[in-house]
């Protein structure tokens, strides 16, 4: 048990650090678009532009572009955030000791559901980027794309596992009960 | 209709409190508590043994389906 203590403290940590830091990710990025965020020496190349786009944007992005890209970029950002959040939550809860409880079959179930609700709003956050980056493109040159690729089916496949995980987690609970009330 | 727990009802007829039969018969306070209060889902025999052996009575005195 103080295993599992100590590595999901570790963990805790790594959530935190990364909900503070993907919104700072964000802006930067956004405000050195087109151009790639790069760091450490190019290991993390990071860019918030769908691959479909990069060759149609045929202008300088204002800052009025800069700025809707961000707020449709807010829409997966805001679910990668819920997602790190029950993240911290789950391991603040491993933390105390506490694995078979209500409280942690919320967070991974939570969780589930955020994944899979990040890929059926993927369509719309691809498209409305697409208006975001080409929407002052010369006449005729506007362009939208939906992607739908292997990726996406897996973070599904994920989402759908993690949701019978914590359904599993909710048997689990209810034995631990079961037994804790058995005298 | 339901199971009811009617050991403090035997406690009292004996005199007997609550944390001399826990050490009796091996369990917490706490799950003494428990099974007092009907919260418990379940009784095993061994305790049930134990808790009429030591307030000499059947199992029928404590546990009552009205």
């Amino acid at each position: 048990m103080d295993k599992i203590k100590r590595v999901s403290l570790i963990f805790r940590f790594i959530f935190q650090f990364c909900f503070f830091a993907l919104p700072i990710i964000y802006i930067i990025a956004w405000a050195t678009t087109p151009g790639d965020l790069v760091m450490a020496g190019g290991v993390i190349n990071l860019s918030f532009i769908p691959p479909a786009y990069t060759n149609k944007i045929f202008h300088s992005l204002s800052v009025y572009d800069r700025l809707f890209g961000f707020a449709v970029s807010a829409i997966p950002m805001a679910i990668e955030l819920y997602i790190l959040y029950s993240l911290i939550k789950l391991f603040k809860l491993y933390e105390k000791g506490e694995i078979f409880t209500s409280l942690n079959v919320n967070h991974i179930r939570h969780i589930g559901y955020a994944l899979l609700i990040s890929q059926i709003l993927n369509p719309i956050y691809e498209f409305l980027m697409g208006v975001a980056l080409t929407l002052h493109n010369p006449p005729g040159k506007g362009f939208a794309a939906i992607g739908f690729d292997l990726t996406n089916i897996g973070i599904i496949l994920i989402a759908l596992i993690t949701l019978l995980i914590s359904w599993v987690m909710a048997e689990a609970c209810k034995l631990r009960e079961e037994q804790q009330l058995t005298i | 209709m339901a199971i009811i727990v009617n050991l403090d009802v035997m406690l009292a007829k004996r005199k007997i409190r609550s944390k001399e039969l826990a050490e009796a018969i091996g369990i917490t306070e706490q799950n003494l508590s428990i099974l007092k209060t009907g919260k418990a889902k379940a009784v095993r025999l061994a305790t049930l043994d134990a808790i009429c052996k030591y307030l000499d009575c059947q199992p029928g005195d404590i546990l009552e389906f009205k």
